[in-house]
């Protein structure tokens, strides 16, 4: 378990670290613009396809997208930083849950990708000609700040497994653009069947569908619903995922993970 | 100087070039993430392109395919190429390259020729095994032009890869900026998005980038409609990314040796 | 320790502040030649001064020490000399040509072993890593195919030569450092920290691999915190304090600076008789400790000799001596000793 006084810490120290890795002139003038041409090109991307809802439909998509690169991108690469750093027998001996600890930790990954959506619906969205749907996408974005955390417990899951074999990048980066093509933020829904059957267990697809509802006027609240259950079901996964990794570093003397 | 001496040098030069090329290639293949870049974007991206699109012609088809195949390459290039100096430096070995007898710029051109090399392969792969399972209406490109464009792609690459190497040397948040660049580029760089869907001012900068004109190419070459002077100009803007990037790599390393940013070890 | 320096001629060096000791300068063409080389960083108020007015050569075939508390200017001056930093001030050469305006020629005949973690292609093998090191460094493409084997051998990495870098243990990646240093035939080498790191097996190992350097007429400059190295190796010893050069002198002339030659520690049993009035002049007891069963002094000797021994010898028979340890005054002893004379 984890005192309160513990998780301000551990939270703070996320804080500081992500800070210290990524400076505000940084934020302000390499990932921020990174997000909103990242936005762009998947919107035009939508477009170019002529896909479904003369581009709108890609704009929402888009917004999806650019919160998991914050989420799944940055988060996942939490874990092996104590891996390089060596710092991860420190987190062993304090007892803490390893999960809780990065969950806790990833607090700035999570508020840079819900602030990356929001930049992207005032600038993205008026320059490619969608400005009334970013207006009419204000009510959803409680439901854009549930997928960033959904995502989230997702990018901690898959970084843990990937620890000590050098893959944490192909795993996370293959988890993100996984969502790309499965969760119907790009891709419609009913176009293929067997994305359909992996999106349903990813995050983002159920926040996304309930995002399109709140833009159509249809019933969302279902949608939602399937969206924390499957963001629960990932954070319970990075759960058990880490606890199985300290349990086999003890056993086999790997603090390192590998 | 002799013929002989010439043959000699130019012997020299290729060697440089071929080992540092070959040196490359084996970290490419012991490096995953290179997946990420040369398998997994290039698939991501037909897909979206194939799957979300209705009545797309055959040659629309090869023109959306071409486009992934270059955007994808642009990506790896600027990563697997611009990034050598910086994990150069990260490993401790930065020193030895700029201070070796070899012309530094000699290896980092062939480091990018290895990286293109291998990535171009991965690619082409990946969107082949993607357009057999979907089997999309396409026309295809003659193969002797497809080939003259995928080598000017190559060392298009590598001599972009020399200026963004610069950028490497220059600051520490050069993958961060390079990020930029590259999805800058694939926004604006006139390949998968053509520049008649930016507004109006944005079009214009797709003319520097020599895979734009490798784009329109390889485009007209898939419909029978050889564009020379796409290639030309494609020539003529690798020769000038060759020209700049080895003037500013020089200054670089220089104020590098002046300033002390180059690690000894 | 032999004077590796080529015949020359004994000269008082131009006294400077606490310059100690005399320069002496080879009649042949100097390996290394350092003139009034300075390097600063930042400006105004922020300047930050490395390196000020250091002077001194290298002999050809001479392995010369380069001493200095953390913060020196050691590394500064290696970076120097290797090519990979511009000095602000001063003139570097190396078999007279100079090191920024000829620096590929400086380059083809300087080696550097820098040691530690860093500086190799870790997901790479071994043989691959010598193979393009040794292509940078401007070996031939048929030099290699029969210099890096035999390299290998040298340096006993034949049977790794084929493993990544990163299955290596630490005296693997320096035996590998070394072999890069060394496969382009050197005229100078360059050794920085060379034994960090290392096990005792491991760095005798490399000491050996110094040494036969020397007797193939490399001239070497060395920079170690381990004083061991430069006991077993050098010729000569610079020494560098806050960027300057402090003290150039033969080994035997610096290892002087501790003040003594050796250390005796003698057992006696009580009753103790008065020893001190009849130590021989210049034994110093330098401490003393009172147990049940005897007395122990720490004697300290301003030199080894056969005379010495003997009035020690006939001393101490008028003694009940129960042990007695023997020490040689150790470099490390000389190095704060000349630290705290300069402070």
């Amino acid at each position: 378990m984890i005192s309160s006084e513990q998780a301000v810490a551990t939270a703070r120290l996320g804080v500081l670290e992500y800070l210290a890795a990524n400076p505000w002139r940084v934020i302000t003038t390499t990932q921020w613009p990174l997000a909103l041409a990242q936005c762009l090109f998947y919107t035009l991307l939508g477009d170019l396809a002529d896909g479904p809802g003369d581009g709108s439909f890609a704009f929402a998509g888009s917004l999806g997208l650019v919160l998991a690169l914050s989420t799944v991108g940055g988060i996942g690469a939490l874990p092996g930083t104590e891996k390089w750093g060596g710092t991860f027998h420190r987190l062993h001996l304090s007892g803490l849950p390893p999960a809780v600890v990065f969950g806790l930790r990833s607090v700035p990954y999570v508020v840079n990708g819900f602030v990356t959506v929001i930049l992207s619906m005032a600038v993205v969205g008026p320059v490619t000609g969608h400005g009334r749907v970013s207006l009419e996408l204000a009510p959803a974005l409680p439901i854009l700040l549930l997928m960033t955390a959904t995502s989230a417990a997702a990018g901690l899951a898959a970084a843990s497994p990937a620890m000590g074999r050098r893959a944490e990048v192909v795993i996370t980066n293959g988890l993100m653009y996984l969502l790309v093509v499965t969760s119907g933020l790009l891709i419609p829904a009913g176009t293929a069947p067997l994305l359909d059957a992996v999106g349903t267990v990813l995050p983002l697809r159920h926040g996304v569908l309930a995002v399109r509802a709140v833009l159509d006027g249809r019933p969302w609240l279902a949608e939602v619903g399937l969206e924390c259950v499957v963001g629960i079901g990932w954070a319970v996964l990075a759960h058990l995922l880490y606890r199985r990794q300290a349990a086999r570093a003890r056993r086999l003397g790997t603090d390192d993970f590998a | 100087m002799g013929f002989a001496d010439i043959v000699r040098r130019g012997g020299t030069v290729l060697d440089v070039v071929a080992m540092s090329a070959r040196m490359r290639i084996f970290e490419l293949l012991a490096t995953p993430a290179t997946l990420v870049l040369t398998v997994i974007q290039p698939a991501v991206l037909l897909l979206v392109v194939l799957l979300t699109g209705e009545g797309l012609t055959p040659a629309g088809t090869s023109a959306l395919v071409t486009g992934v195949l270059l955007t994808a390459f642009w990506g790896a290039t600027v990563r697997g190429t611009g990034a050598v100096l910086a994990r150069d430096r990260a490993q401790g070995v930065l020193a030895r390259t700029v201070t070796g007898t070899m012309d530094a710029r000699l290896v980092v051109v062939g480091k990018g020729l290895g990286a293109g090399l291998l990535c171009i392969g991965q690619i082409a792969l990946t969107i082949a095994a993607i357009l057999l399972v979907l089997r999309p209406p396409m026309t295809v490109w003659h193969p002797g032009w497809l080939v003259v464009g995928l080598a000017l792609a190559l060392l298009s690459g590598a001599t972009v890869g020399l200026l963004i190497a610069c950028l490497f040397v220059l600051t520490r948040y050069a993958m961060q900026i390079s990020s930029v660049l590259i999805y800058g580029v694939y926004v604006l760089g006139g390949m998968l998005i053509p520049p008649e869907m930016l507004p109006g001012p944005l079009g214009w900068l797709s003319s520097v980038i020599s895979l734009h004109w490798l784009q329109e190419f390889l485009t007209g070459s898939a419909t029978g409609q050889v564009d020379l002077s796409s290639l030309s100009m494609a020539v003529v803007l690798t020769a000038g990314y060759a020209v700049a990037g080895s003037l500013l790599f020089t200054r670089m390393v220089t104020r590098a040796r002046s300033e002390a940013t180059l690690d000894l070890v | 320790m032999a004077d590796g320096a080529g015949a020359g001629v004994c000269v008082a060096g131009p006294r400077r502040g606490n310059v100690e000791g005399i320069r002496k300068l080879s009649t042949s063409r100097p390996a290394i030649e350092v003139v009034g080389v300075g390097r600063t960083y930042g400006s105004g108020a922020k300047l930050l001064t490395a390196l000020d007015d250091v002077s001194f050569t290298v002999g050809e075939g001479e392995i010369v020490a380069l001493l200095g508390a953390n913060g020196a200017g050691k590394t500064t001056l290696v970076k120097i000399l290797s090519t990979l930093l511009l000095p602000t001030a001063g003139r570097v050469s190396v078999f007279g040509a100079d090191a920024v305006d000829r620096v590929k020629q400086v380059r083809r005949q300087v080696g550097v072993v820098f040691g530690g973690d860093r500086g190799l292609y870790t997901r790479l093998s071994g043989r691959e890593n010598l193979r393009f090191f040794g292509m940078l460094a401007g070996v031939s493409r048929a030099e290699l195919r029969s210099r890096a084997p035999a390299m290998l051998d040298r340096v006993g990495l034949v049977d790794a030569a084929d493993r990544r870098v990163e299955t290596y243990s630490r005296g693997m990646r320096q035996r590998l450092h070394i072999a890069i240093g060394l496969l382009p035939r050197p005229r100078v080498l360059l050794l920085d920290e060379p034994t960090i790191g290392l096990d005792p097996a491991e760095a005798q190992r490399l000491r050996g691999t110094v040494s036969q350097l020397r007797r193939d007429g490399v001239s070497v400059l060395l920079t170690s915190h381990y004083l061991l190295d430069v006991e077993r190796l050098a010729d000569r010893v610079v020494m560098l304090r806050a960027g300057e050069v402090a003290a150039d002198l033969p080994l035997d002339d610096f290892a002087s600076f501790a003040g003594y030659a050796a250390t005796v520690t003698v057992t006696i049993r009580h009753p103790l008789p008065e020893l001190e009035p009849l130590l021989p002049a210049g034994v110093d007891v330098v401490a003393r400790a009172e147990t049940v069963e005897g007395t122990t002094l720490e004697l300290r000797l301003p030199s080894w000799g056969g005379g010495m021994f003997g009035q020690l010898g006939s001393l101490l028979d008028r003694a009940d001596v129960t042990d007695v340890q023997v020490r040689a005054a150790r470099l490390e002893e000389a190095f704060t000793s000349f630290l705290a004379r300069q402070a």
